[in-house]
């Protein structure tokens, strides 16, 4: 059988194959190149099948086709090198090429056109390269596929293997993709200039550099910016405060002059502010307490703070004065923390000459936890809600009522003839009044609720005082309303003191801000008009 | 919903509370009695944790080298020697007694007083800009509600006692009013919100 070798691979083909059986190279590369790299392949007639392993295309094959093929087929026949060595240079060529070329002539040369073929046997005599040695050495792996090895297969069109969808299908090299053109008119051919476009080419995008060329005075531009902004985020020096401002010169004024109004009355005690004649409220509080039947127990609550005190202190001393005197037995409580020990106090200082005996005459419960809640508790169950006395007397060891006189059979806070609560705060004098209130709506019931409260908080208790139904009984405002009361019970030692130096005090008051605020108004306006009109008289 | 627990209790106890106002049934009204002690007490627990807090937070203060510690040395003093006065003697003791009589009601006294001075300062720059006519009823409210409240030597001025009377009973009731029944639909609406869940202060969500 002739054989061919090879154009892709060198392996000896049958000469009737169109393709390698070992690379699946085309053998005759007029054959088409879209049945090698995959493009639609029409169904195998029988005609073609014949064809496959034939040269029968040669004749359909174009002339530059064929032209293309003869002068492959005679490229081989050239010797490789002889032409190269005739036109080098003499003074080209190397001492070593020089001693290769003397022992090669003493040689037959190869045959050039003669496939190389690994099972071939090398003589003795001629050397190898040490590079060339390495190589065979590869190529007799166990891996490699000789030619002996192969079986003959007769080739008919029923084999299998002899369409091409039957062939072994082998993945190409990248190289010899690389090699191939795979499209065009030139399609199957290796060594050839490719056809793609250089552009479709996958490559490394450029890097372009990123900073910004700017001019000097863009430079300049962005520093200017760059200064405004980082000035606004920081923060600006304080000015030093003087010692002697105008503001601080005012506020000591103030204090001095306020401070010189109520210190005068009580340097002087000259007793130039006549108490109010008449106030609706105590006067109603008077009548209730004149009322009260002998050995009547009132519960006084003390919810104020300590810096109201002087003011709620002096208001309440009449009333509870008065109280007292009607020989009522009292009981202390307080929503507030410092409500207990303010109501030891007042007991202690203001109404320490009524010999009241603490435990027999009044009882001091201490401080009520819970805000409205603890007093809702107190006023429905106060055996449960409080078991001892500031003083730690345990308050209810009596079956049905307490073993402490002033308390008796107390079981709710309608057995209190009076409730009377001292109160500063909003929340806390609308916590008692609503808590209270209506308990106290039957008409039934005789317990009166009476509020002694600060100037402040009148807007504020007035609407239940004047409201209908009536939720609050009676009640004394201020030093105003307890100087009142003081009026019309006497007992007018501890407000006389204070009434002056109050009403110095809000006397003074009203005029600094009266002459002050003018002052400021008008002398600016006064002094601004002058110079607007001396401007214009020239 | 964090925890579903506190929410039912939350509207069960409010429930309870709620309907032992207005239902006449013995098992209610002891059982909403109960639940206002247990109140009580939590609340009297709650004030014993945050004196125990502060007390904690002011002692790592005045450990740590910080700037103002000197202030929290001086609360953990205070606190202290308080504590043990009131609790070795007793609230009502002459020793207790001082202590509040001589250093609480002055400080406290001190600082209404600053206050008076601050606001009159405060009335006299109120003109010093343009003054409108809110600006004038503000500062002539003002002046006659401070003159007429003490006894201005005895001096009758006819219809200055009448005009502080008015005000007090008439503009000043009437806002105070509003601001008492905007209180209470707040607070019907925030114990309406609590009862359907819908606030949850206690923790859940």
């Amino acid at each position: 059988m002739d054989q061919i070798s090879c154009p892709s691979c060198g392996k000896p083909n049958s000469v009737d194959n169109k393709f390698c059986d070992f690379c699946l190279s085309a053998l005759h590369p007029e054959s088409s190149g879209e049945e090698v790299f995959g493009a639609p392949i029409p169904p195998l007639s029988g005609e073609n099948r014949e064809g496959l392993g034939g040269h029968e295309s040669d004749a359909e094959a174009p002339d530059w086709l064929s032209e293309l093929e003869r002068s492959k087929e005679a490229e081989p026949e050239e010797s490789l090198g002889t032409e190269a060595d005739e036109k080098l240079p003499a003074d080209a060529v190397t001492d070593w090429m020089s001693e290769v070329s003397e022992e090669d002539e003493g040689k037959p040369e190869p045959d050039s056109a003669a496939p190389f073929l690994p099972d071939q046997e090398i003589s003795d005599s001629q050397e190898i390269p040490h590079w060339l040695n390495d190589a065979l050495i590869e190529e007799e792996s166990p891996g490699s596929i000789e030619d002996e090895d192969l079986p003959e297969i007769p080739i008919s069109s029923d084999a299998p293997g002899s369409s091409l969808e039957d062939l072994p299908v082998t993945p190409f090299s990248d190289e010899t993709l690389g090699d191939l053109e795979n499209a065009g008119p030139l399609a199957g051919l290796k060594g050839i200039l490719s056809a793609e476009a250089g552009a479709a080419r996958a490559k490394t995008p450029k890097a372009y550099s990123s900073s910004l060329r700017i001019s000097s005075s863009q430079r300049a531009h962005i520093e200017l910016l760059t200064g405004l902004v980082e000035e606004e985020g920081q923060p600006l020096p304080l000015p030093e405060r003087k010692a002697l401002s105008q503001q601080n010169v005012m506020r000591w004024v103030i204090g001095l002059v306020l401070f010189v109004a109520v210190l005068w009355p009580l340097v002087v005690s000259s007793e130039q502010m006549p108490f109010p004649v008449y106030d609706e409220g105590s006067s109603e509080v008077n009548r209730l307490i004149n009322q009260l039947p002998e050995n009547a127990r009132v519960l006084v609550g003390f919810d104020f703070e300590p810096g109201l005190a002087a003011e709620l202190e002096a208001a309440a001393d009449p009333v509870i004065n008065h109280i007292m005197d009607q020989g009522a037995l009292l009981t202390l409580i307080s929503t507030s923390p410092n409500g207990p020990i303010l109501a030891e106090r007042f007991m202690q200082s203001t109404q320490s000459g009524h010999q009241y005996i603490n435990g027999l005459d009044y009882i001091n419960l201490g401080y009520l936890p819970g805000g409205a809640a603890g007093l809702v508790s107190f006023l429905d169950n106060p055996q449960g809600t409080i078991s001892f006395s500031i003083d730690g007397i345990p308050l209810w060891e009596t079956e049905g009522g307490s073993n402490v006189p002033v308390l008796g059979d107390i079981d709710q806070v309608t057995d209190y003839e009076m409730v009377l609560v001292m109160v500063d705060d909003p929340e806390t004098a609308r916590a008692w009044i609503e808590q209270l209130g209506p308990r106290l709506s039957d008409p039934l019931e005789l317990t009166s609720l009476v509020l002694i409260t600060s100037a402040q908080l009148e807007p504020v208790v007035r609407p239940y005082y004047d409201g209908i139904p009536q939720m609050v009984n009676g009640l004394v405002v201020g030093l105003r309303g307890g100087a009142a009361y003081a009026r019309l019970v006497g007992g007018e030692d501890l407000l006389s003191q204070y009434w002056d130096a109050f009403s110095w005090g809000t006397f003074v008051a009203a005029m600094l801000i009266l002459v002050g605020g003018l002052g400021y108004y008008v002398v600016p306006e006064l002094t601004r008009t002058a110079k607007g009109q001396d401007k214009v008289e020239p | 919903m964090k925890n579903p627990v506190y929410t039912a209790i939350a509207i069960g106890v409010g429930i309870v509370v709620l309907l032992g106002y207005f239902l006449q049934i013995d098992l209610l009204a002891n059982l909403r009695i109960v639940l206002l002690e247990w109140a009580t007490i939590l609340v009297a627990v709650a004030l014993l944790v945050g004196i125990v807090n502060l007390f904690v937070v002011h002692f790592r203060k005045s450990a740590a080298d910080q700037q103002n510690r000197i202030n929290s040395i001086v609360l953990i003093v205070s606190m202290t020697i308080t504590l043990l006065v009131a609790g070795w003697f007793g609230p009502t003791h002459t020793y207790s007694l001082w202590i509040f009589n001589y250093i609480q009601i002055p400080i406290e006294a001190s600082l209404m007083a600053i206050l008076t001075v601050m606001l009159i300062y405060a009335g006299i720059r109120l003109l010093r800009r343009k003054p409108n006519l809110l600006t004038i009823v503000f500062i002539a409210t003002a002046v006659i509600i401070l003159l007429m409240s003490g006894a201005l030597f005895g001096i009758d001025i006819p219809g200055l006692s009448e005009l502080r009377i008015w005000i007090g009973k008439v503009p000043a009731v009437a806002g105070a009013r509003g601001i008492l029944l905007g209180v209470s639909l707040g607070i019907v609406a925030a114990g309406l919100r609590i009862l359907i869940g819908a606030d949850r202060p206690y923790g859940g969500s």
